[in-house]
């Protein structure tokens, strides 16, 4: 074919989550740490401010792993507040991956997750065309006024670097629906597909809390989703569309291998399932059925470890961010403590206070 | 981050859908830039038209498209830095046209690279809704760009909750007129068929002063649409069984400077029934832009007797394409580009623009290579 066309991917390429929200492993956990060692530093500051009065030791500092915990517990929260609110999937997700990306740029020990989920989630609204007024907003959260969401407004829109266009795989999962139905119609029948199609959709929620939306495409997170529910169905789809040496196939492989004599990676096919994770170098000489083979169980594998943290856990962490962020809230309490010798019962229910959900 | 006094505020260009726009000058580079004054009085935080056109300039990185470079935030306002341009389409075609009406050679460069910021917009799932003159920007070196997507939106499927109240009147579709919600990327092609017209003859082609004018106007010279021409158009919300009768004309009739092609393209733009217009994509492959897609055929008479290379001047109003051509010949598109571009530079010339002349290593044109940086 002579018209010059771009795909899907080269698209996907210009797009502002694949130019800059999109990491290898090693650069997303570099960038966790530096954000959790800019949290610890903060937490010192204000310790510093204090002038001692509240001793050192009586503040514990979260870890990376706490912090994602956290992090997790809360982009779950914004699903189940969004389902509350009636908003759509699309607002949701978009809300989530606001959230997720603050925490690459901040600590939760400078800002608590539980204040900026309910900011990326009105922002959300607003930037997916679902807007709703602050004040409805506002009413229908408990414990919350317009003021107390609206003001970290600019915060959450400067840590996104103002890129709020957020692909999701729904739409993906939604195009292989059909091309599932199209390859394979004789091997699985419409129900079967139209169950597994179900389950993935719900299994999207779970990607998106996972480290798959850094690493890898909404269309190979689309694929994974269909994986993790069936995985022969996925299996025989990329056997049958990609294993056997079709002519098309050729062409493509010989069209990609042409790209990279120039230096540049492209697909000439349509098919958006041919991105290939984001964080390597194509060889040379390419295997297109292995290589989306191993991307797509790499993906998979990555969505079944998406962390979820109990009630507890995440209760003894926001306890702990708690007093990271208001040091002096410490001295109050141990004044109490001690004015109160019975002690320990109080002390745990005080202190599990700011983790009640809204 | 910059911060407000980065920029020293010029003369005022203009008031957008929700927002002030002034010349700025960067104080440290001295670049020129726009600055967009949004106010953040509302009790709402940041309005959401501003949420929504941060949110499509940040992704919509073109070169057919106005760039996006800063958002500044101060206490009561919201700056946008946008990339600036000399002077909207509008103020060229006074400036520069014969009594409005432009040079065909600049219409086909102008309407190709509108094309393609419209392409890159449609691929993206976002329509502009807003296309016209003034939001069409362009500079000394022959470059368009789309600016103003305060009122763009992302779309979906399907795409039938859209408010009919969006596009100017003057380039509004036929489908959008009667009230159609269910539009989609055909309304912004109506648009750019209007805006090739308009490039042609010097003023607005239908410009209506109400929405029944309007559609009276468009009626004229297209045709009043019947069951039989356009299945379906008796049930939009706003048609009339009672419309003025009008058989369609001939385009020529009030476009006698159009070419053939030209006019072939622009009838594919500008169908009455959404379905039938071209998609930009489409468009782009017409024949009228043979010169930018296989320049190797258009000019191989004029190859034979192209002087040595001389490397890699480019002139953007020289649009070679095609990506493969550009793999293969290299050398070749070299000497044809620069034979094109001495032509183009002529018809520049005619017409007053001055021609700069940009060093660029890569090939083609430069609206391509973004595409692969």
């Amino acid at each position: 074919m002579s018209v010059p066309r771009v795909t899907f991917d080269e698209l996907y390429r210009r797009s502002s989550q694949y130019r800059l929200w999109s990491y290898t492993r090693e650069e997303l956990q570099a960038k966790r740490e530096a954000v959790n060692n800019k949290g610890c530093l903060k937490v010192d500051e204000r310790l510093k401010q204090l002038n001692g009065e509240v001793s050192e030791d009586l503040i514990t500092k979260v870890t990376v792993e706490e912090e994602l915990k956290l992090i997790s517990f809360n982009s779950r929260r914004i699903g189940m507040l969004a389902k509350h609110l009636n908003l759509p999937s699309q607002v949701r997700a978009t809300a989530v991956s606001f959230l997720r990306k603050f925490y690459l740029v901040n600590s939760v020990m400078e800002y608590h997750p539980k204040l900026v989920l309910l900011t990326c989630l009105f922002l959300a609204a607003k930037s997916e065309n679902s807007f709703i007024s602050i004040n409805s907003f506002s009413k229908r959260i408990p414990k919350t006024t317009p003021e107390s969401i609206l003001k970290l407004e600019f915060e959450v829109l400067q840590s996104l670097k103002f890129t709020l266009f957020v692909h999701h795989p729904f739409r993906p999962l939604y195009g292989f629906f059909y091309d599932l139905q199209d390859v394979l119609g004789d091997e699985f029948t419409i129900e079967e597909l139209g169950r597994v199609y179900d389950k993935a959709r719900k299994l999207i929620d779970e990607a998106l809390i996972s480290d798959a939306v850094f690493h890898f495409t909404p269309p190979q997170i689309a694929l994974a989703c269909f994986k993790s529910i069936k995985p022969e169905l996925v299996d025989r789809y990329l056997e049958k569309k990609f294993k056997k040496e079709s002519k098309s196939k050729v062409k493509v492989a010989e069209a990609i291998k042409e790209e990279q004599d120039e230096g540049e990676v492209q697909d000439q096919d349509q098919d958006p399932a041919k991105a290939s994770a984001n964080t390597e170098a194509k060889p040379k000489k390419i295997d297109l059925y292995q290589e989306l083979s191993r991307t797509v169980e790499e993906c998979t594998a990555m969505i079944r470890t998406t962390q979820n943290p109990t009630k507890e856990e995440a209760t003894d962490i926001d306890r702990k961010v708690h007093y990271c962020i208001s040091p002096s809230l410490v001295l109050k309490r141990k004044r109490e403590d001690t004015s109160e010798p019975s002690g320990d019962d109080t002390k745990r229910q005080r202190t599990e206070t700011p983790a009640t959900p809204m | 981050m910059s911060q407000p006094s980065q920029f020293q505020q010029l003369e005022k260009l203009g008031e957008g859908t929700y927002a002030t726009v002034y010349k700025g000058r960067n104080r440290s580079t001295g670049t020129l830039v726009a600055l967009k004054e949004i106010n953040l009085d509302s009790e709402e935080g940041t309005p959401s038209t501003a949420i929504r056109e941060i949110s499509l300039m940040k992704d919509l990185k073109h070169n057919n498209i106005i760039n996006l470079y800063d958002v500044i935030h101060t206490e009561n306002k919201l700056t946008l830095v946008f990339e600036y341009l000399d002077r909207d389409l509008k103020k060229y075609m006074d400036i520069n046209g014969n009594h409005g009406a432009l040079d065909p050679q600049v219409i086909k460069s102008f309407m190709f690279q509108l094309l393609k910021g419209i392409q890159f917009c449609h691929q993206n799932r976002v329509l502009h809704r807003d296309l016209k003159p003034q939001n069409l920007l362009t500079n000394n070196k022959g470059e368009l760009k789309i600016g103003d997507f305060g009122l763009a939106r992302a779309f979906g499927i399907p795409v039938n909750t859209f408010s009919s109240e969006v596009v100017t009147l003057w380039y509004r579709a036929p489908d959008v007129l009667m009230g159609s919600k269910n539009y989609s990327t055909s309304i912004d092609m109506w648009s750019a068929g209007c805006i090739l017209a308009e490039m042609f003859i010097g003023r607005p082609l239908f410009p209506g002063g109400s929405n029944e004018d309007q559609l009276h106007k468009i009626f004229k010279l297209m045709g009043t649409p019947t069951e039989r021409t356009w299945p379906g158009v008796s049930q939009l919300p706003n048609y009339r069984a009672n419309f003025e009768m009008f058989a369609p004309q001939d385009l020529r009739s009030v476009i006698p400077t159009i070419d053939v092609l030209a006019l072939s393209l622009l009838t594919s733009l500008l169908q009455m029934v959404p379905e039938n217009r071209i998609s930009a994509a489409q468009a782009l492959q017409h024949p009228w832009f043979d010169e930018y897609n296989q320049p190797q055929l258009v000019q191989q008479q004029q190859y034979q007797q192209t002087a040595n290379t001389v490397s890699g001047v480019l002139n953007p109003g020289n649009l070679g394409y095609d990506q493969q051509a550009q793999q293969h010949n290299l050398q070749m598109q070299q000497q044809q580009q620069q034979q094109q571009q001495q032509q183009q530079q002529q018809q520049y010339q005619q017409q007053g623009v001055p021609v700069q002349y940009n060093h660029q290593p890569q090939q083609g044109h430069p609206n391509n290579n973004q595409y692969y940086q």
